[in-house]
C-alpha cells in the first residue's frame, strides 16, 4: 500500500478520530496533518507494521496527549465559549430538545477533562477498546487506565450536576 | 448521568461531523512533509549527527537559529522516502547501498542497543517480527542516519530508555519556529500573549502554528530563511558541492550558479533525482 492509498482510504476515519479526541475541528485537523505529513516521510517504516492503520492512530494519539499548551489554549477557550452558548440556547429552561442539548453539553464537559482521561473515555467508548488494549496503547498499566476512567466519569457526574442545579437555581 | 456507555458513545459518534474536510487536510499534508524533510536534512547538514545517542543539547548553526534560546535539543534524523516502499524488495528509505545483516547488528550494539531495546522498538513498531529482525532493522535505519524512536538502555538507570520521538517532534517544531525568521525575544513576547513563561514550550508550539500554516500574535522581528536559500540548503545537505553545481550548470546550459543549486535542491526536495551524484 502506497502512502497516498493509505492517505485516501483512512484519513476521514483518521478525522473522525482526531476530532472525538481532541473536542475541536482546528486542532484535529492540525493534528491529522502533521501526523500524516510525519508518517508519508516515514512510510517506509511504517508499512511494515503489523497495522499501519493502528500505528498511525497511534500517531494520532501521541500527538494528542503531547500537544500541550497548543491544545489547552485552543480547547479553554472553545469550551468556555460552547459552554456560554449552551445556556444561552437553554435559557435556563430544559424544555427545548434536551436530547440534543444533552448531548452538546456532555461534548462541552468533555473539554475540560485531562487529555489522558478524555483519551481514555475515548478509547473505551468510541473506540471500544478493552482496558488491556488501552493500557498498551497509553504505555501505562491497567489500573491506571481504570482510575483515568473512574476519575472522568466522576468528573462529568459532577460538573453535570453542578451545571443543573446552578440553572435550577437561576431560574 | 452521563456515565453509560451509550451517552458517551452517543456523544462522541454525534460530533464526528466536526471532523475537518478531507481536501483541506490532504492539500496541507504534502506542504508540511516537505517542510520537515527540508528541516531534517538542514540539521543533517550542520553535522550534529547523534546516532545512537539520540539527542544532543545546544544549539546548531542553523540560518537563523543563532538566537535561540540554547535549550533546545536537537536530533540528526535521515531522509525517509515518502514514496511506495511496496514496489521495492527492500523496502526501505535509503538513498543508499545495501548492508549485510553482520553490518546491521554491528550497528545496532555499538550504538549501545540491546535486547530490551529490541524489545522496546518491537513495541514501539507494533511488529510481529521476531527479535533478530527487529534488531537487523533498526540497525539498518541507525546506518542509513535515521533516528530510531527508542534511546539506547542504560542498564544502570532504573527508569530504562525511553521514547524520544516526542522529543524529536518538539526540536523539528522548534527549527521551523527560528526558520521563520522568529526569535528568543520573540518567542517571550508570544509567551507573554499565550500567559506562560515556558519559552522553550512557546517555541514548541509556535512552530506547530506555523507547520499547520496558522498565524502568531506577532510577525517575526528576524528574516526568514528565504525558500530559494532553504533550496541551496538542501542541496549541499544532500552532499552536493559547488563543482557539482558547476557540472549541474553546464548540463543545464545556466550560467548562475546559485540559481542551478537552489533549482537542484528544489529537485532533491521533490523527491526527483539529480543526473549526478555528490
Amino acid at each position: 500500500m502506497t502512502f497516498a492509498e493509505f492517505a485516501t482510504t483512512r484519513l476521514a476515519g483518521l478525522s473522525r478520530y482526531a476530532v472525538v479526541l481532541t473536542g475541536d475541528r482546528d486542532l484535529a485537523q492540525d493534528i491529522v496533518q502533521d501526523v500524516l505529513a510525519r508518517a508519508q516521510l516515514r512510510w517506509s517504516r511504517i508499512v511494515r507494521a503489523d497495522s499501519p492503520d493502528a500505528y498511525v492512530r497511534q500517531m494520532v494519539l501521541n500527538e494528542y496527549l503531547s500537544w500541550r499548551r497548543r491544545w489547552a489554549v485552543r480547547n479553554i477557550q472553545a469550551a468556555g465559549e460552547h459552554v456560554v452558548d449552551l445556556i444561552d440556547r437553554r435559557g435556563g429552561s430544559r424544555d427545548h430538545a434536551d436530547a440534543v442539548v444533552d448531548t452538546d453539553e456532555l461534548w462541552s464537559r468533555l473539554a475540560i477533562l485531562p487529555r489522558k482521561q478524555r483519551a481514555v473515555l475515548v478509547l473505551r467508548y468510541y473506540e471500544q477498546l478493552d482496558d488491556d488494549e488501552i493500557a498498551r496503547l497509553l504505555d501505562c498499566a491497567r489500573v491506571t487506565v481504570r482510575s483515568n476512567a473512574s476519575k472522568a466519569l466522576k468528573t462529568l457526574r459532577l460538573q453535570t450536576e453542578r451545571q443543573h442545579i446552578t440553572v435550577a437555581g437561576d431560574v | 448521568m452521563y456515565e453509560s456507555i451509550d451517552d458517551l458513545h452517543d456523544t462522541f459518534v454525534a460530533h464526528e461531523h466536526l471532523a475537518p474536510q478531507a481536501d483541506d487536510v490532504l492539500a496541507r499534508v504534502d506542504v508540511i512533509a516537505k517542510r520537515l524533510r527540508r528541516r531534517r536534512w538542514a540539521v543533517r547538514a550542520t553535522g550534529a549527527s547523534v546516532l545512537g545517542a539520540g539527542l544532543v543539547a545546544g544549539g546548531i548553526a542553523l540560518p537563523g537559529l543563532a538566537s535561540s534560546g540554547g535549550n533546545q535539543r536537537v536530533a540528526t534524523i535521515g531522509f525517509a522516502d515518502g514514496g511506495d516502499a511496496s514496489a521495492s524488495p527492500t523496502p526501505t528509505p535509503s538513498p543508499t547501498a545495501s548492508y549485510s545483516q553482520e553490518q546491521e547488528l554491528a550497528k545496532y550494539f555499538s550504538a549501545g542497543y540491546d535486547y530490551n531495546d529490541a524489545l522496546a522498538l518491537q513495541k514501539a513498531w507494533n511488529s510481529s517480527a521476531d527479535i533478530a529482525t527487529i534488531k537487523a532493522e533498526a540497525g539498518l535505519d541507525l546506518l542509513e542516519g535515521q533516528q530510531l524512536p527508542v534511546t539506547p538502555h542504560d542498564p544502570n538507570d532504573p527508569s530504562g530508555g525511553g521514547s524520544d520521538a516526542q522529543a524529536i517532534a518538539q526540536s523539528e517544531d522548534v527549527t521551523l519556529f527560528f526558520d521563520d525568521g522568529y526569535t528568543y525575544n520573540d518567542a517571550v513576547t508570544i509567551g507573554n500573549a499565550w500567559n506562560t513563561s515556558d519559552t522553550y514550550q512557546v517555541k514548541i508550539d509556535a512552530g506547530k502554528k506555523l507547520l499547520a500554516g496558522d498565524s502568531l500574535p506577532i510577525p517575526p522581528s528576524g528574516t526568514p530563511v528565504s525558500e530559494t536559500q532553504k533550496d541551496e540548503d538542501f542541496f549541499i545537505a544532500a552532499g552536493y558541492d559547488y563543482s557539482d553545481a558547476q557540472q549541474l550548470a553546464t548540463m543545464w546550459h545556466e550560467t548562475d550558479i546559485t540559481q542551478v543549486k537552489a533549482e537542484a535542491g528544489k529537485k532533491l526536495l521533490d523527491g526527483e533525482t539529480l543526473p549526478i551524484s555528490p
